[in-house]
This record gives structure tokens, C-alpha cells and sequence, in this order.
């Protein structure tokens, strides 16, 4: 193609923003760790000689790997049980109405209500069941908490695994004479392997970045990283020993993303099982009676538990005082539009801009890296995707110790807000406007071209509109993370700009959980609206290959 | 604080001593804080190290011992109170405005001092060095030192106590801080101590 007087220039600004906002702040981070007045390895070994950092190392990587089996194998049960069992289909939609709960709600919520359905005097535990001897905090709990709250992942990502593996190779396999353990041993379950890889890995990354869960599950017996880290800065003050502590954690954040996109990037050749000719679409027959039983009871357990700890958030919001008090109430809510209002509005806010922001930012990226050719292409595609692929804890540490002080002090302020929530969270517009435009043959934008119009007016008159869906789905995605993002914000926010989750944070370990809890339900809301709307709108623009918007949040 | 419902339950006083809580039946029933994140844990040391006549291994071993009766160490000084409150734990080692907040709250809870003492933290004010507004925070600080801002405190039931002598304190507070027995604290050890007993606490208390 023909060199383009605006290519050059949209290169060369996206690579400045993103060397600004992913490059800097991670080398001054790599800096602050290994250079203390020359290069230095004593920050790290100070932290291996520390036994609660060493034992956070240990507890992080056996956690990740921990939840990642438990919430893969949860999400294939709760995907078969969706894609295998012949169930109605309204059946599935409430199915994923509930399971995105614990996706979409504000961090610390599962946790707080897990204490109260299972803890020591736990409405299960104890009201129900009697027991008196639980503990919920430490490995256990902490669990069983990330494994609800990250199970979807796997389940969204598993159920469109499922969905693409054609009921009639199981079908041939059946009309061989295979019984159905077999077929699901021999044909389903191959077929789906690299699907279930792909799981893990996003569910341990999820699991090893996520640092809600431990501050409340964690105690002192089960140290994590991202807690420590926050610890070392939030509570001790040292900056140097956080740095150190986020490089422990970048380690392994980067090789199960590295893994991740090695499974992602054969997708494309090895087990999505599309064919020319579809078949005589069979009955799908693959579980039996007894098996979709098996899977309903497990489910419905695992949705009861959720729901159960989602009712107690909710009544905890509408009480005077939850177990003292429980007398109906809005005061909470009174409160969250009174005192609470600056940090809804200023979330709503930050929200709103990053939307056309990040979204544009999105299609531009996905545009650049699936569709021109330019030197350090696949460079710039990494080196954008790092502050997504990184821990929060990682990011907002990286941010902090790069924009807190002249000549580009700018913690505290809205801006940072956004630019955290625009390099953070664009990727999955960028994959979506990849996946777009895949399917688009170039040569339409090929015929633009030929009629005369310059690189920028076909992008605008041509793969604008076409990609319109995946705009919508990246800046959908933008909106629910900027409602119920913590781990990186946390580190940047200041009285000038307060955000809803750390409002939730503060309610939490100040007594006032009607307040937290009213907050959370108000944030569900909120975000529960924007995902219908964008389903809504997505339906219109005929977005099918892009699935719902729930979907996005799969990874 | 207790919850006043589980010590009836299980036929326990509310604890008037720090050895009280060594109590088997205590056992995983104790919330407090985490002396890295928490100016109320490092009260709790301070606390407990001038109760055992400033000796300080004897204080790390009853620490020890408690220790076993922790069910979890909270990341902020207050997060055990609503835990205790609603049963999870019995106690919850606090600052008494948290335990007062829940009582506010309806809950029923009891407040106890160890009679071996306690200590006491004052809440500070400081003007950051090169402020943008010197004038006005001037002011303002002058002001949290006068009687119609410490009233305030008892007015909003905030139950922190006010330093000014003079300024208004309810009668159920004054009726319970006259259980308190209050022990000096020297400042100026805590403040080239406190990294050390934190480190202390981290390497001999949690160290399993």
C-alpha cells in the first residue's frame, strides 16, 4: 500500500501516549527496584528475607493455581449445564443474570457477604446449618470467595468453546457405538482442552491480581502480594519495598499472560470445530439424564450461594443495622445521594469521559495493528496491552511512583483517573474492533481508497461505521470497569476526586456497611442498566459475532 | 468490646483484664487489628506494654498467647467491630469510639477496659510545610482547638474525647471512661520505637 500522509502520525501518537502511560510508569517502577544509587538487587532480597513476604510469593502463585481449577472446573460445569442440557432459554438468561453478579459488582462485596452467610455466626453456617466452628478467613475463605467471584470468566469464556464444538461430531461418535462418558472423553472433552486452558489461565491471572479478596478473607495467616504490596505503601510507608513486591508479582503475571495469548493466538487453527456444511442439527445428546442432574445440582447450589450473599448486601442496604436493627430504612440510600453524591458523580463522571476516549483510543489501536503495516507493529500491539495485562496493584503502584510528583504531578486530579481506566481497560474494544474487522474484506476500504479519499476519510466514512459495534463494546467494557475498578485507582485518588469503590472500601472498615452495602446495590444498578443498553443496542447493529456485552467481560 | 449475646450464651463475664482473654473459650473468637495497617493495633501494643510494667519480652509472650485466640487481624482498626456485632466474633480489641459507634448503631455490645490500663492516643492536626492556604488552615486549626468545635464532638457523637477542659461530654461516656484507667505514654519512645514493635509483632506474634 501506498505510504499515507495520516498513518505516520496516528502511529506516532499512539505510541507517545502509550510510551507516556504504560512504558514510563513501569520503567520508573523497574527503576525504583533495582536502582538504589547504582543498580542494586537489595530491595528484592530484602523482601525474600522478609518470611511474610516469601510466604505472600508462595500464597499468591498456589492461590492463582487453586482458583484456577476450582473456577475453571466451575464454569465448564455451569457451560455444559448452558450449551449441553437442552434448557429454555429463558432458563440460560437467568442463568447469566446471576452469574455476572459477582463479575460486575464492586470489589469487596463478595467477601464482606461471604462473612455473613458462612463466618461463625453466618446465616448458613450457623442459622442453617449450626455450625460454630467456621473460619472463614485464610485459604479457605479467600478461596471460596475469588473462585465465586471469577468462576464467570471461565464459564463465558467455556460456553463459547462449547457452543463452537458441533453436536454432530458427538453425534458420530455416538451413532459408532460410544457410550457418553466416552464421547465426552474422547471427543468433547480434546476438543475443548485448549478452551479450558485458555480458562485457567484467565481466572489464575484474575485470582493473582485480585487484592479485595485477601485485605478482607487474607488475615495475617494468608499473606498475598497485591495486599502486601498495598500494605507496604498504604501502611508502612515504603515505596521502595512496594516496587520490589509489585516486580514479585509482574513475574508471574506475565508468563500466565504470555501463556494465555500463546493458547488464544492458535484459536484460530486448532479447535474451533466450524465446518462448511452444517448437519441435520440433531438434538444435542451428549449428557445424560442423570449427568445434567449432577450438573443442575451443583449449579444451583453454586447460583443459591450467590444469590444468598447478594440478598444480604441487599438487606443490609435497606436495614437500619443489619442483625440490630432490622427495620426497613432508606437512609443508606438517603445518605449515598447526600454525602455520597460527590463520589457518584465523580465516578459517573471519570466514566463518562474515558468512554469516547478509550473507545476511540480502542478502535484506533485494533485499526493500526490489524490493518496497516509499520515498523514495530507487533511492539507497539505488547507494549499496549501491558497495563491490562498487569495486576491493578502493579499499575497503580507504577502510576504513583511516576505521576506523583513535578514535572508531571497528576495523582489526585480526574485526568489520571482517566488515562488509568483508558490504557487499562481499551483492550477489549481493541480485540473486538480485531475480530471486526477480520471479518471485513479489505477491499471495500480498498475501493475508498481508489476513488480518492485519504486514509483518515475512509476510516471515518468507511471502517467507522462498520466497527460501530465494536466501539460500543469497547466503551461498554470502559464504563463497567471505571464503575467497579479498585486495585489500581486506589493508589490515585485524592478529596478532589473520590471514587464509588473506594467510598465502598471506606464504609466497609468504618462501620458503615448499610452505607457500603447501599453503594454496591446502586453500582449493580447502574451497571446492570449499561450492559442491557448496550445489548439492546448491539442487536440493532447486528453485532451477533460479538455475542452480548456481558460476554466481553469474559476476556 | 463484646457482643453482649454470645457472652451470655456461653456464660462468660465481659473480660476486665488483658489476661482474661487468654480464656480457652475465647479461642477464635477475638478480632483486632494489623499492626502494619493500624494506628489502633499500635495502640493495642503500647497498651499492652506499659500494663506489663514496660517490660517488653513480657509483653510480646502474652501477645504470643493471644495470639491463639485471634480469629483474624483486621487491615483497619475498626474492622472487627461490625464482625463482633454481628456474631462472628465475641471480642473485638478497638478504640472505644468504634465500639460506641456500634452500640449508637443498636447493637449490644459491651465496653470494657483491662484493668491493667490502657493507652490513650490523641488525634493530631498539623499544617503540611509550604501549604497553598497557611492563612486559612491557620485558622482552622485554631479553631479545632476552640470549645464550639470540641462540643461539636459530643453533639455529633462522634465519642472521641475532647482535650479542652470545659467542653461537653455525655454522661453515659464520662460514666464509662471513669473505668478506664489511663496510662502515660512517652511519645517520644513510640515514635523511635514504633517500627521496631511493628517489625517485632510482624517476626514473633503472627509467625506461625
Amino acid at each position: 500500500m501506498k505510504r499515507d500522509p495520516v498513518i505516520a502520525p496516528a502511529v506516532v501518537l499512539i505510541w507517545g501516549a502509550v510510551a507516556l502511560f504504560v512504558l514510563y510508569p513501569l520503567g520508573r517502577l523497574l527503576l525504583l527496584t533495582f536502582w538504589n544509587g547504582g543498580p542494586s538487587l537489595d530491595a528484592v532480597r530484602g523482601l525474600l528475607g522478609d518470611w511474610t513476604h516469601r510466604a505472600a510469593l508462595v500464597n499468591s502463585l498456589l492461590l492463582a493455581a487453586l482458583v484456577g481449577i476450582a473456577g475453571t472446573a466451575l464454569g465448564f460445569a455451569f457451560a455444559l449445564l448452558a450449551v449441553r442440557a437442552n434448557l429454555p432459554r429463558w432458563f440460560g438468561r437467568a442463568l447469566d443474570a446471576v452469574v455476572l453478579l459477582p463479575l460486575i459488582s464492586p470489589p469487596f462485596t463478595a467477601a464482606i457477604a461471604l462473612i455473613f452467610a458462612l463466618g461463625p455466626r453466618g446465616l448458613i453456617s450457623y442459622h442453617v446449618f449450626g455450625l460454630t466452628r467456621v473460619n472463614i478467613y485464610g485459604l479457605a475463605g479467600t478461596l471460596l470467595s475469588e473462585t465465586l467471584t471469577y468462576f464467570p470468566i471461565a464459564y463465558l469464556t467455556l460456553k463459547a468453546v462449547l457452543a463452537n464444538v458441533d453436536a454432530n461430531l458427538e453425534d458420530s461418535a455416538f451413532s459408532l457405538g460410544a457410550r457418553r462418558w466416552r464421547v465426552f472423553r474422547t471427543v468433547t472433552l480434546p476438543l475443548t482442552t485448549p478452551g479450558v486452558a485458555n480458562a485457567f489461565l484467565l481466572v489464575s491471572a484474575a485470582s493473582l491480581a485480585d487484592f479485595a479478596t485477601p485485605l478482607i478473607l487474607g488475615g495475617t495467616r494468608f499473606p498475598v502480594l497485591p495486599t502486601q504490596a498495598f500494605l507496604q505503601i498504604t501502611g508502612l510507608y515504603d515505596m521502595r519495598g512496594g516496587a520490589a513486591l509489585c516486580f514479585l508479582l509482574l513475574v508471574p503475571a506475565l508468563a500466565v499472560f504470555a501463556g494465555q495469548r500463546w493458547f488464544t493466538e492458535r484459536r484460530g487453527g486448532s479447535f474451533v470445530t466450524v465446518t462448511g456444511k452444517v448437519g441435520a442439527a440433531t438434538r444435542v445428546k451428549s449428557l445424560s439424564p442423570a449427568a445434567v442432574l449432577g450438573l443442575a445440582v451443583v449449579c444451583g447450589l453454586v447460583v443459591a450461594l450467590v444469590l444468598v450473599c447478594y440478598l444480604l448486601i441487599f438487606a443490609a442496604s435497606i436495614v437500619r443495622g443489619l442483625g440490630a436493627d432490622n427495620s426497613l430504612s432508606l437512609a443508606h440510600y438517603g445518605h449515598v445521594f447526600s454525602g455520597g453524591l460527590k463520589a457518584v458523580r465523580d465516578t459517573l463522571i471519570v466514566a463518562v469521559i474515558c468512554m469516547p476516549v478509550g473507545g476511540l483510543f480502542a478502535v484506533v489501536l485494533g485499526f493500526l495493528v490489524s490493518r496497516t503495516r509499520f515498523p514495530g507493529r507487533r511492539a507497539l500491539e505488547f507494549a499496549a496491552m501491558m497495563n491490562y495485562a498487569l495486576p491493578g496493584t502493579i499499575v497503580g503502584i507504577a502510576y504513583l511512583v511516576a505521576f506523583n510528583d513535578p514535572p508531571l504531578a497528576l495523582t489526585g486530579t480526574a485526568f489520571i483517573l482517566v488515562v488509568c481506566y483508558v490504557f487499562r481497560y481499551s483492550l477489549a474494544g481493541t480485540r473486538a474492533t480485531s475480530a471486526v474487522l477480520a471479518q471485513i474484506d479489505p477491499s471495500i476500504e480498498e475501493a475508498s481508497a481508489s476513488l480518492g479519499a485519504r486514509r483518515d476519510v475512509t476510516f471515518r466514512r468507511v471502517v467507522l461505521p462498520l466497527i460501530r459495534p465494536a466501539l460500543l463494546a469497547g466503551m461498554t467494557v470502559l464504563f463497567i470497569r471505571a464503575m467497579t475498578a479498585i486495585s489500581a485507582t486506589i493508589f490515585l485518588v485524592s478529596l478532589s476526586w473520590s471514587l464509588v469503590t473506594v467510598r465502598i472500601l471506606e464504609g466497609i472498615t468504618n462501620l458503615e456497611l448499610g452505607q457500603a452495602s447501599a453503594f454496591s446495590m446502586l453500582v449493580i444498578l447502574l451497571v446492570y442498566a449499561a450492559v442491557a443498553v448496550a445489548s439492546l443496542a448491539m442487536r440493532r447493529l447486528n453485532a451477533g459475532s460479538l455475542g452480548q456485552a456481558g460476554t466481553l467481560l469474559g476476556g | 468490646m463484646s457482643n453482649a449475646k454470645l457472652l451470655k450464651e456461653k456464660g462468660l463475664k465481659p473480660p476486665t483484664s488483658w489476661n482474661d482473654l487468654l480464656d480457652p473459650a475465647y479461642k477464635g473468637q477475638i478480632q483486632t487489628a494489623d499492626a502494619r495497617t493500624s494506628g489502633t493495633a499500635l495502640t493495642r501494643i503500647l497498651s499492652i506494654y506499659y500494663a506489663f510494667g514496660k517490660d517488653e519480652d513480657r509483653a510480646f509472650d502474652y501477645q504470643k498467647k493471644l495470639h491463639g485466640n485471634v480469629q483474624v487481624y483486621t487491615k483497619s482498626g475498626g474492622g472487627c467491630t461490625i464482625p463482633a456485632a454481628l456474631g462472628q466474633a465475641i471480642v473485638c480489641i478497638a478504640h472505644m469510639p468504634d465500639a460506641m459507634e456500634a452500640k449508637k448503631k443498636g447493637y449490644d455490645m459491651v465496653v470494657t477496659f483491662p484493668r491493667e490500663g490502657v493507652a490513650a492516643v490523641i488525634e493530631a492536626v498539623a499544617l503540611v510545610k509550604g501549604a497553598k492556604n497557611r492563612e486559612l488552615a491557620a485558622k482552622f486549626i485554631d479553631w479545632t482547638f476552640s470549645k464550639d468545635m470540641q462540643d461539636l464532638l459530643d453533639k455529633n457523637q462522634v465519642y472521641m474525647l475532647p482535650t479542652l477542659p470545659g467542653a461537653t461530654i455525655e454522661p453515659a461516656v464520662q460514666s464509662l471512661m471513669k473505668e478506664a484507667r489511663l496510662l502515660p505514654v512517652d511519645l517520644d519512645w513510640v515514635g523511635k520505637s514504633r517500627k521496631r514493635l511493628v517489625e517485632r509483632w510482624v517476626n514473633e506474634v503472627i509467625k506461625e
